[in-house]
């Protein structure tokens, strides 16, 4: 290629020459492009090898996609199949990480979705509610009746300002049908049929006015309908529509149309009949779906207000109800309480002009129907008692009336079996004679068991006798008495005055000797003097502090019966003494 | 699902709408024939275990008040070329319209129907004006939209060329 002209002379070799031309053109190459070539040959190794490669486009890959995806939509479309090739792949291998990945968007996406459908539901009914209570209402129910259409239809005649039944997704080219949706309950034709037929007609009316390719008929209206089509460079989208739509309807359709050729441009453009890929574009049509209504928005005034003057007439209908069950169970629970309580035999439960009247026999003794009242949430105003007493004979009644009628002390406890009246403990005798008096008389006992109660008064006389006849008082000489003796004398003179007067309710009256007593010294009639004297003194004493004259009496035994026989002659003045001795006199005192 | 758009061609009265008739039940009524000039329906075929569903567009006879309307055979995938074998110059039509086809829409799948085929004895149409056709390799077959002979075949054979559009055409039958 660069041979010199010596070269192609042929005039023979010279070989040092050649070499030092080429050494030279060398250096001179290197000199001029040498930087260049090493840059070329970095480049090249750069570009040869995979790896080198490959960090090359990392490096710029990031900012490549962004400034594609700002500058145009086309790797957004061309990435799709790659991308739902990825996505096959990862749920055939791992169904779950895919789930786990959009899991936390499918619970937000349900809910809104029945969200939506309960207001659409909502608004539906508000819708008929709000016709149904009005003149307006009836006037189209008659309309209904008299058409034979339903109720709903007539409705939706009279208030429907316009709705989306249909949109179509159709192929400009062939007229075949890329995608459909309908409005919910809307009967529809074949809509590949359908689809094919609009376009002929497009085609037709094109055909027929001679307008240009880019021009075509955009409205067709047949009756209550119209179709409004928006072309897209390789797809047309066409709404049918019940009514009038807004203007700003069109803008929306140009909407759809233009990002569906966004996203699937590609698709459309190699289009060859299979319209599985535009599945994907429902999501973008089916907002096109639009209903508006003459009469009420969602969330506007009007459609609640028949709601709530419904739910105004309702609420206390079925309060009404509600509580006239509730207080119809608690009756039947408080009857059926009664029936079982003691003491209560129920003839009468009932409902008398609103009224809850119950009626029978009762022990006065058993529980207070009224006061069962509050348990069972009933207002004693709504409830009347019709009751005759009676006397139950059940063992618990004749205890609880015994112990009305007797009273038992706390020491005495009252026990029925077998209409048999157990008394047991310690009572006083006054008690005792009253409770046997008594006890014949209550229905219910058959006989009184007091094998087990013992007489109380008898023993704390019995227990007073001994006390008194234990006591001895001590005289110095003569008839002084020793020091300490009077405070004595004072117990003494309590103890037979409570002896006297317990006695008197055993029917009985004691009699308390005072035996006077002296040492052995001096002669015998000395001694039966001076003892009599010492206990004519007590009794004198005891007389003096209350005690009646006819209670006591006086005896002198000289020294006849010494303290202790041993003591005669060392301890003289523990002879000169008085004791007493208590008899009883069975007649009684009046 | 596979759509096709497949077009009914041929001259006025050759029987195009009595055998789509006899091939599916029409939603449309025949009026639109004469008023749009069209009229469509649908059939779903399974070809060679293929699932595919004809658009069938059944274009008005061609004549001096209705002419054929390139327009209709935009997108077609298809056409059935429909002559009536009992009227010789209904087959010089349909290689009018073929002519004309071609020359809007490209070459395209089609198949030459020869229809009335039960009308046997006022058959018109010639074997050897059949030949020069048959030799281009053209698929040609005789049907009866009135006994229904062919009629599927028909539309077999086209939705299968237009499937396959490599396949080598059969031996074609012998329209005497």
């Amino acid at each position: 290629m660069n041979q010199t002209p010596q070269s192609e002379a042929g005039d023979g070799p010279e070989p040092s020459k050649p070499a030092t031309q080429a050494d030279e053109l060398g250096a001179i190459r290197d000199l001029l492009f040498g930087e260049e070539k090493r840059q070329l040959d970095g480049l090249q190794e750069r570009i040869e090898d995979p790896g080198l490669h490959a960090q090359d486009v990392g490096r710029v890959l990031p900012q490549a996609v962004t400034l594609a995806t700002t500058e145009n939509e086309n790797l957004g479309a061309a990435l799709v199949p790659a991308v739902e090739t990825a996505l096959k792949d990862s749920v055939k291998r791992n169904p779950a990480r895919l789930a786990n990945a959009i899991f936390p968007i499918i619970g937000p996406a349900i809910r809104k979705s029945i969200s939506d459908t309960f207001s659409r539901l909502v608004q539906s009914l508000n819708q008929t509610l709000g016709h149904s209570f009005s003149p307006q209402g009836l006037r189209w129910r008659l309309e209904a009746a008299r058409t034979g259409k339903s109720f709903a239809e007539v409705v939706l005649a009279h208030t429907l300002i316009y709705r989306v039944e249909q949109v179509f997704l159709i192929h400009k080219e062939t007229g075949l049908l890329l995608q459909h949706v309908t409005a919910p309950h809307i009967r529809h034709e074949d809509a590949g049929v359908v689809s094919g037929m609009l376009t002929a007609i497009r085609d037709f009316a094109r055909d027929s006015f001679q307008v240009s390719t880019a021009e075509a008929l955009q409205t067709l209206q047949v009756g209550e309908l119209n179709v409004w089509v928006e072309d897209g460079p390789q797809a047309t989208v066409a709404a049918v529509i019940r009514g009038q739509a807004p203007l700003d309807f069109r803008t929306a359709l140009q909407g759809a149309i233009e990002e569906i050729h966004a996203l699937h441009g590609a698709q459309l453009e190699a289009f060859d009949g299979d319209a599985a890929p535009f599945e994907t574009t429902r999501p973008i049509l089916e907002p096109c779906l639009q209903i508006q209504f003459a009469e009420g928005t969602p969330g506007g005034k009007s459609p609640a207000l028949p709601l709530l003057l419904l739910l105004l007439v309702l609420a206390p209908l079925a309060f009404w109800i509600a509580q006239s069950t509730v207080t119809g169970r608690r009756w039947s629970a408080f009857v059926e309480h009664l029936r079982s309580e003691p003491g209560i035999v129920v003839t009468t439960a009932d409902r008398r002009d609103g009224q809850f009247v119950v009626g029978g026999l009762r022990d006065p003794l058993a529980i207070d129907p009224a006061s069962l009242l509050e348990e069972f949430k009933l207002k004693p105003d709504k409830v009347s008692g019709q009751w005759e007493p009676y006397q139950a004979l059940l063992p618990e009644f004749i205890l609880k009336r015994s112990e009305a009628l007797l009273q038992p002390p706390s020491e005495v406890s009252l026990e029925v079996q077998d209409g048999r009246l157990i008394i047991r403990g310690r009572a006083p005798g006054s008690w005792i004679a009253h409770a046997l008096a008594q006890a014949p008389l209550l229905a219910g006992v058959h006989a009184i068991d007091a094998t087990g109660l013992v007489n109380d008064t008898l023993a704390a006389l019995a227990s007073l006798q001994r006390q008194i006849e234990q006591e001895v008082l001590f005289f110095e000489s003569g008839l002084t008495l020793k020091e300490g003796q009077e405070a004595r004398l004072a117990s003494l003179a309590g103890g037979i005055r409570s002896l006297e007067l317990g006695a008197r309710q055993t029917g009985r009256r004691p009699q308390v000797t005072i035996v006077g007593h002296t040492d052995a010294s001096g002669s015998d009639d000395q001694n039966l003097r001076l003892s009599k004297m010492r206990a004519d003194h007590v009794a004198t004493l005891l007389a003096s502090r209350g005690l009646p004259q006819e209670l006591l009496e006086s005896i002198g035994v000289g020294a006849r019966e010494p303290l202790a026989p041993d003591a005669t002659e060392t301890e003289p003045t523990r002879h000169r003494r008085v004791t007493f001795r208590v008899r009883w006199l069975e007649e009684a005192v009046p | 699902m596979i759509q096709k758009k497949i077009c009914m061609i041929g001259a006025p009265s050759v029987g195009k709408t009595s055998l789509v008739a006899r091939y599916v039940y029409s939603l449309f009524s025949e009026k639109y024939l004469s008023t749009v000039g069209v009229k469509i329906d649908r059939k779903d075929v399974r070809v060679d275990g293929q699932d595919v569903t004809l658009m069938l567009w059944d274009l008005a006879g061609d004549d001096e008040y209705q002419p054929l309307k390139p327009s209709y055979l935009r997108g077609a995938a298809g056409y059935l070329l429909v002559a009536d074998g009992t009227r010789q110059e209904t087959l010089d039509h349909a290689l009018d319209l073929h002519w004309r086809v071609t020359r809007s829409v490209g070459t395209i799948p089609f198949v030459l129907v020869l229809n009335k085929s039960d009308l046997a004895g006022q058959w018109e149409i010639d074997p050897a004006q059949i030949k020069p056709v048959a030799e281009d390799r053209w698929r040609v077959l005789r049907t009866s939209a009135k006994d229904g002979s062919g009629v599927e075949v028909a539309f077999s054979e086209l939705a299968r060329d237009i499937l396959r559009p490599g396949q080598d055409r059969r031996t074609i039958p012998d329209p005497a």
